[in-house]
């Protein structure tokens, strides 16, 4: 297994109208299974076509185990690849189709006969596909595809395992057990995996390590608790977390601190040390996530202040409410039995020490 | 301000049955959500509403009148596709007009529902723009623009948001909502997305193979599924479903399987009393109903810890049960556990118990 490294790559499109990649540098320890997550167009293909060798950068470098390969051609650099967009042989059973990458005829890493076929029926079952070897692929669904496309990456045993986004199509029962199962093989056998998702729950669930991509950029590097509970900007702290944080305009008033034409909160001293130290000034872009914003009845003296029920979404055991004032509007989070009814009004209340704070003009995090 | 109502609908393509004796109404002003996977019927039907295609048999009316023979032109409905269906070469502004310019309206008139719908929809400031260079959200305001331009007694959208990003979607949900609140037009909204049809209905009509599992509101499809397709459709993550064999004794009612020995609760025996059907059935659990433990519990199910998914305000844990099932288990962010190791599951209320023959929720 090898330890990725990328650094400072870049990487444009059409005569430099597309900036896909931006200076991107990260490490994908040995053994470590780290995720790019990023919105579409963010430059997660990219990084692993990148990675594997399929394109070349305009800038900066790649490394397996330290080893340069950035001028190394794909097949001599020992990483499998699943894209999102299957690319089976049409004609081609589903056997055949993963015993392919085992055969390399004349490479040095071709596989006996007798141990590719064991291996070939070994991972088909890992996946669930076991009883579809000898059709083809015309013949099976697409997420019976997507999954032939996933075998055929993990049946050989390379440096590292691409997957970009390996199993979006995928129904969401199939999606959870997949999950399971590739984060399992990859913890039992020590792999290492560079894994891409637009799905921030998707990263936070399998990753020990991600970055987030935005346009090019890394957003944040962490663990998904870190990523989650100490967002480095406010592109991360709504990209991270469902439904995203809600993010006000804030000033510091003595020991409150006051959303405009909304609230004055108590700040805890903590609170108030931390944004002593903030270089902008008394202004602050306060962040607080939906479930962290507590709804009490509207007669309550601890509200600081009301608002209307404009929408209550029932998404199961949890609901997401819409309150709204003229300059306002958040989503808050609780459970559906203490749902409130569309129309009515409540109270809120923000504890200051659940709140986030960002730089107003950067917008990064203000740290402690 | 229009009801809708299909009765005993039915359409057949050849020997294809897309939809199968099809009996639902859609209150005046109701946002109603057509929900279920690709093949279920959900298009055909709303295909039918709209009268570009012809029903096979049944009946649909709009309030009293029996709309079976009208076209689609007649029946003052508007639709909204996921292809937009925008004409490339007009401008938004030209493309919103284009429905009252084929009916003979005044150039005045249509001047003024022009900017009534691109106000409405936030897209005045792009009227003079070109369709062609917009985004996807901003093409499917225009189409959405180009349908209430015409004040229809009942819009019809079919999957309009499914394509875009995630980011773009949530937003877009929540904007056709609004909107639909604030026109209070009947609305028809067809979906795969069971997330759609949970955070934007007022009731869900939830269809599998051409057949109406359920109506209901987002909470009483979530809650009390009718059958256990509904069951595992609804809900994420997806409800745990298991074989088992219902037993009684000494009048304790429990279901077992090799996995598991579940007593049920007095208010499901009450309701099993009197079944008569074979003693296989299928057990249904939510993830959030199952509580999992490190240390072995009383009539605890024992399971393996399969594998964890932390997704920030919790954890999804798979258990893998002595029958090799995988149960989702909601659990604590902060739970901590090795794979492979021990754990003990109490299963709580809501159960559900389906039956293995059509499906049916024998249980409520």
């Amino acid at each position: 297994m090898a330890k990725i490294t990328v650094q400072n790559l870049s990487r444009q499109y059409k005569s430099g109208e597309i900036q896909a990649l931006r200076d991107v540098s990260f490490e994908c320890q040995d053994g470590e299974f780290f995720c790019l997550l990023g919105p579409a167009g963010a430059g997660k293909t990219t990084t692993v076509k990148l990675v594997a060798g399929i394109e070349s950068p305009d800038g900066g470098e790649v490394l397996l185990d330290d080893t340069p390969v950035t001028t190394t051609e794909p097949w001599e650099r020992d990483v499998a690849v699943a894209f999102e967009t299957y690319a089976l042989y049409p004609q081609r059973t589903v056997r055949e189709n993963l015993t392919f990458p085992l055969q390399a005829p004349g490479r040095k890493d071709a596989w006996p006969p007798a141990e590719r076929d064991k291996r070939v029926v070994e991972i088909a079952n890992l996946l669930g596909i076991g009883e579809l070897l000898d059709r083809f692929p015309r013949q099976l669904s697409g997420g019976q595809r997507q999954r032939v496309a996933l075998g055929r990456a993990l049946v050989r045993k390379p440096k590292a395992y691409l997957l970009d986004e390996p199993i979006a199509h995928l129904d969401a029962k199939l999606r959870h057990r997949m999950r399971g199962e590739l984060r399992r093989i990859q913890i039992n056998l020590g792999i290492t995996v560079l894994y891409c998702t637009p799905d921030q729950l998707e990263a936070l669930s399998l990753a020990d390590h991600l970055a987030v991509l935005n346009e090019g950029r890394i957003e944040q590097m962490g663990t998904p608790k870190d990523v989650y509970e100490r967002p480095a900007n406010v592109f991360v702290a709504r990209f991270v977390g469902d439904p995203p944080m809600n993010i006000l305009d804030a000033s510091v008033d003595g020991n409150e601190l006051v959303v405009p034409e909304l609230l004055r909160l108590p700040a805890a001293s903590a609170v108030q040390d931390l944004l002593a130290r903030n270089s902008n000034g008394k202004t602050v872009k306060l962040g607080v996530r939906p479930k962290d914003l507590q709804i009490v009845p509207e007669s309550s003296s601890e509200a600081q202040v009301k608002l209307g029920v404009e929408h209550v979404q029932v998404m199961g055991e949890t609901s997401v409410l819409t309150l709204r004032t003229d300059s306002v509007e958040l989503h808050a989070k609780l459970a559906t039995e203490n749902a409130p009814e569309r129309g009515s009004n409540v109270g809120l209340v923000i504890d200051s020490a659940s709140c986030h704070f960002f730089d107003p003009e950067t917008e990064r995090r203000i740290e402690d | 301000m229009t009801k809708l109502t299909l009765k005993n609908v039915w359409k057949l393509y050849g020997e294809v049955v897309a939809v199968e004796d099809l009996n639902v109404s859609c209150e005046d002003g109701e946002f109603f959500s057509l929900l279920g996977p690709s093949g279920c019927g959900k298009s055909s039907t709303l295909r039918m509403i709209a009268g570009l295609e012809e029903i096979t048999d049944g009946e649909i009316w709009f309030d009293d009148a029996l709309v079976n023979d009208l076209e689609p032109r007649e029946r003052n409905v508007a639709m909204v596709f996921e292809t937009y269906a925008l004409y490339p070469y007009l401008s938004v502004y030209e493309n919103i007009a284009f429905p009252l310019r084929i009916r003979g309206l005044s150039r005045t008139e249509i001047d003024e529902k022009v900017h009534w719908a691109a106000d409405f929809l936030g897209i005045d400031d792009i009227l003079k723009s070109s369709v062609r260079g917009l985004s996807g959200g901003q093409m499917q305001s225009v189409g959405i623009g180009r349908a209430i331009v015409r004040e229809p007694s009942i819009l019809l959208m079919d999957e309009p948001i499914s394509h875009l990003e995630a980011r773009q979607r949530a937003r877009m949900r929540e904007e056709l909502v609004k909107l639909q609140a604030d026109l209070g037009i009947t609305t028809v909204y067809v979906t795969h997305d069971q997330v759609e049809a949970m955070t934007m209905a007022d009731r869900i009509a939830v269809m599998d193979l051409g057949k109406l599992q359920q109506v209901g509101t987002p909470k009483e499809v979530y809650e009390r599924p009718r059958t256990e397709f509904v069951g595992g459709f609804i809900g994420e993550p997806p409800m745990n479903v298991a074989d088992c064999e219902l037993t009684r004794v000494n009048g304790q009612i429990s279901v077992q399987s090799p996995s598991l020995k579940v007593a049920l609760p007095a208010r499901m025996a009450d309701r099993l009393a009197d079944y008569d059907g074979p003693a296989q059935v299928r057990l249904g659990i939510r993830p959030e109903s199952i509580l999992a433990s490190m240390s072995p519990v009383e009539d605890g199910v024992k399971a393996t810890v399969h594998h964890l998914e932390p997704q920030g305000e919790r954890t999804i844990l798979g258990a893998q049960l002595a029958g090799e099932e995988i149960f989702l288990v909601e659990v604590a962010p902060e739970f901590e556990a090795e794979l492979d190791e021990a754990l003990y599951l109490q299963f709580r209320e809501p159960l559900h118990i389906f039956s293995t023959a059509d499906g049916m929720n024998l249980t409520y």
